[in-house]
């Protein structure tokens, strides 16, 4: 009797603790009752403490001793279930003011639990390019509302070392210009017991998918956007099927790195480029692996860049990818302070904050203003005379964006398991499959 | 209703509940979510069997059942080898404290921990082939995370076979230190060689873990592998470890097609009660035997 006793009053006494648990994750209005408001933001960014969680910071007392009223609450999320995170968020109706997203498709699943910023931008717009307006509009729409400001551009290109390409008997002040420069360039890079590219294909094999993106811009230029309405194919394409070859041809010559097949590539392969393990690398333009860390590992003046590698069969030549909006903030419906969360956004897309973003992490800014050449790397002015074609991956959905496209080029070039014929049909497939869901 | 049956209902009821709330609601829930299309937040659209039918047709689905079937094949060896360690143990070992010791580690590590350090393992250039290369076995140092087929049996044998290895053999070890000495000392008695005891004696005495670990088994490969695979393979190269459960992650939680991903949720849900049906069907019949 006693120990049902005891039983019934733990059962009673778990009760009431379980309910003042669940009240007091509510978040408490009192801060806005005295006229100052809290903006709570979620970043899959803000967690990467040694390389922009510091800038961030910084931006943070920046825009909180510009305006006085706000105090930021910047939360770190983990990158790997961020957007069930965020999804949670919206399916309870609350959640934070501000949120990180990535440009396109993830973004635009949730154009309707953000705000419509065109008001709150139209003085500062001019500051940034359309181009990047249109890709940070609902649905990527240019004639539909802004729903995200972004805060930088993203593409890919290759970088290579100079030391290196001078130890092989190359002229490191010239890349190579087209195919037969580059595969000569990687035979005498072999000869002198060089890697001559330095490879991630572990998991998801992002250094063939960085380079497919890079040929997709040269095969199809300004034309890329059509891949989603049915006008442009892959399948049919010649020039499609013989960037495939190329890759087949990298790997069978042995100039992909042969220890790539068990090297991921964030971070590990782009540190052995950074270490000078290898000659080239299939990098990106902001947010991680690229231009700043390579410069600041091998010096300024030792890293070189060109945008792809031109071949015969491709229409267009020298075209650089890229993403008008890498990553940018959007603020959600349920803000109970958007005018606020505007001034936190802003802050960080432009002016003083947004030079200190770029600065400190090597992010591409999207905003004119900012001067990145002042940084003092003159590989990226290089890199920003070049005019940006949009990014094939931009068109998929969410699945093949995120994922099918990498399985496919591990099973045509990693592994073998299908062959080039059939790597091109399912990649066709994921254009069918967007033009359906249209 | 007597009031010690009421007491006794009283007693199971926060069971009940949290079995109805977090195990039949779910699985409910789950079935009811297979007829929509929904993105994981919204609105959910009414899709009748669409889902099923793009399922059936879903390459990558028939290739992850494929994947996970492998992996079920490696049940018997993940079931024998510890019964057959522990039989040799049981005999007494010496050093068989510190043997112990290292082979449970696995159970301590975790799924995630462990599955890092396989990936690691395993890499091409990665220890394990390091100390291939050092003893002159060149020919074994493979390239094991990007062969689909290698990569897969291997992490049937990881995954399958000695993750669980230590765990077993204490499970096993702790099922023989019942069994009456007395049926030893009769086999020996009998003339009965070490393998005829271990099949005569020892098997059928411990008859009733070996169902209970095979059962734990399928539950570990059918709905339990995918902390593994993700930290050791992603469920690549490709499609080659991917998995019917890393497929519903993927659906669910990278495309965010929550609709579909519990139509896959949903066939999973069907092999696992058609083979603990059959489980229990077999565990009762051998008890009636019993």
């Amino acid at each position: 009797m006693k120990i049902r006793m005891k039983v019934m009053c733990v059962l009673l006494l778990l009760l009431p603790s379980m309910m003042i648990w669940s009240a007091g994750t509510k978040e408490s209005a009192a801060a806005k009752a005295d006229g100052k408001a809290e903006i709570t933001i979620w970043d899959f960014k803000y967690g990467d403490v040694e390389g922009v969680q510091p800038a961030m910071k910084k931006i943070d007392d920046l825009i909180m001793s510009q305006n006085p009223g706000i105090t930021i609450k910047h939360v770190g999320q983990p990158n790997d279930n961020y957007y069930q995170l965020v999804r949670a968020a919206v399916q309870a109706g609350q959640g934070p003011d501000i949120v990180m997203f990535h440009g396109g498709v993830q973004a635009y699943e949730f154009d309707d639990y953000t705000i419509a910023m065109d008001s709150y931008i139209a003085d500062w717009r001019s500051e940034i390019s359309e181009f990047s307006w249109a890709y940070c509009s609902e649905n990527g729409d240019a004639k539909k509302p802004v729903h995200m400001v972004p805060l930088t551009t993203q593409g890919f290109g290759i970088y290579y070392n100079k030391a290196l390409f001078k130890q092989a008997g190359l002229d490191p002040e010239k890349a190579p210009s087209d195919l037969d420069e580059f595969l000569a360039a990687c035979e005498n890079l072999k000869k002198a017991g060089i890697v001559p590219i330095v490879a991630g294909l572990q998991g998801d094999p992002f250094s063939i998918d960085f380079l497919f993106r890079c040929f997709v811009a040269n095969i199809y230029g300004e034309d890329v956007k059509d891949l989603g309405t049915g006008k442009q194919n892959f399948a049919g394409n010649a020039a499609f099927k013989r960037s495939a070859e190329i890759v087949k041809e990298l790997f069978s010559k042995g100039y992909m790195d042969p220890a790539g097949t068990s090297t991921p590539y964030f971070m590990d392969a782009a540190n052995n480029f950074a270490a000078g393990k290898g000659a080239m690398f299939i990098g990106l333009l902001s947010d991680v692996c690229h231009w700043k860390v390579f410069c600041d590992a091998l010096g300024i003046d030792g890293v070189g860049y060109f945008p792809t590698i031109n071949f015969p069969q491709a229409k267009y030549k020298d075209q650089q990818v890229g993403q008008p909006a890498g990553i940018g903030y959007s603020v959600m419906t349920w803000s109970k302070n958007p005018e606020a969360a505007m001034k936190v956004v802003e802050g960080y897309a432009r002016g003083e904050g947004n030079a200190l973003w770029m600065g400190m992490t090597g992010a591409l800014s999207p905003n004119k203003n900012v001067d990145i050449k002042n940084l003092g790397y003159p590989l990226v002015a290089k890199i920003l005379e070049k005019p940006f074609v949009l990014d094939f991956n931009t068109l998929l959905l969410n699945e093949d964006a995120n994922g099918n496209f990498d399985r496919y080029c591990a099973q045509a070039f990693v592994t073998n398991e299908i062959s080039i014929d059939k790597f091109i049909a399912v990649s066709q497939g994921m254009l069918d499959n967007a033009q359906k869901a249209r | 209703m007597k009031s010690e049956a009421k007491e006794s209902y009283l007693l199971i009821m926060p069971l009940m509940l949290l079995l109805l709330v977090f195990i039949l609601y779910p699985v409910l829930a789950n079935v009811y979510l297979s007829f929509f299309k929904w993105k994981g937040m919204g609105k959910a659209t009414f899709i009748g069997l669409a889902n099923y039918q793009t399922m059936f047709r879903d390459e990558t689905f028939w290739v992850s059942i494929k994947n996970t079937l492998v992996l079920l094949l490696y049940i018997p060896m993940g079931v024998m080898l510890p019964i057959l360690i522990s039989a040799l143990l049981r005999e007494g070992l010496k050093g068989w404290s510190i043997f112990r010791a290292i082979i449970y580690i696995p159970n301590i590590l975790g799924y995630v921990i462990m599955g890092m350090i396989s990936s690691i393992m395993f890499r091409k250039l990665g220890p394990l082939n390091h100390v291939l290369v050092a003893i002159g076995l060149e020919g074994l140092a493979l390239d094991w995370l990007s062969i689909p087929k290698l990569t897969l049996n291997t992490l049937g044998l990881v995954y399958g076979v000695w993750l669980r290895l230590g765990f077993g053999c204490i499970f096993f070890l702790a099922a023989m230190s019942s069994i009456d000495e007395s049926l030893y000392d009769a086999a020996k008695i009998d003339g009965a060689l070490w393998w005829r005891t271990f099949w005569n004696v020892t098997v059928p005495s411990i008859r009733f873990s070996i169902e209970f670990w095979v059962v734990l088994s399928f539950i570990e490969i059918l709905a339990r592998a995918f902390p593994f695979i993700y930290t050791f393979s992603r469920g690549g190269p490709g499609f080659a470890t991917f998995t019917l459960e890393y497929g519903i992650y993927n659906e669910g939680f990278v495309a965010f097609n929550m609709g579909y991903a519990s139509t896959w949720a949903s066939v999973l849900f069907v092999i696992c009660a058609i083979i603990a049906c059959f489980q229990v069907a077999l565990m009762r019949k051998n008890s009636d035997v019993q």
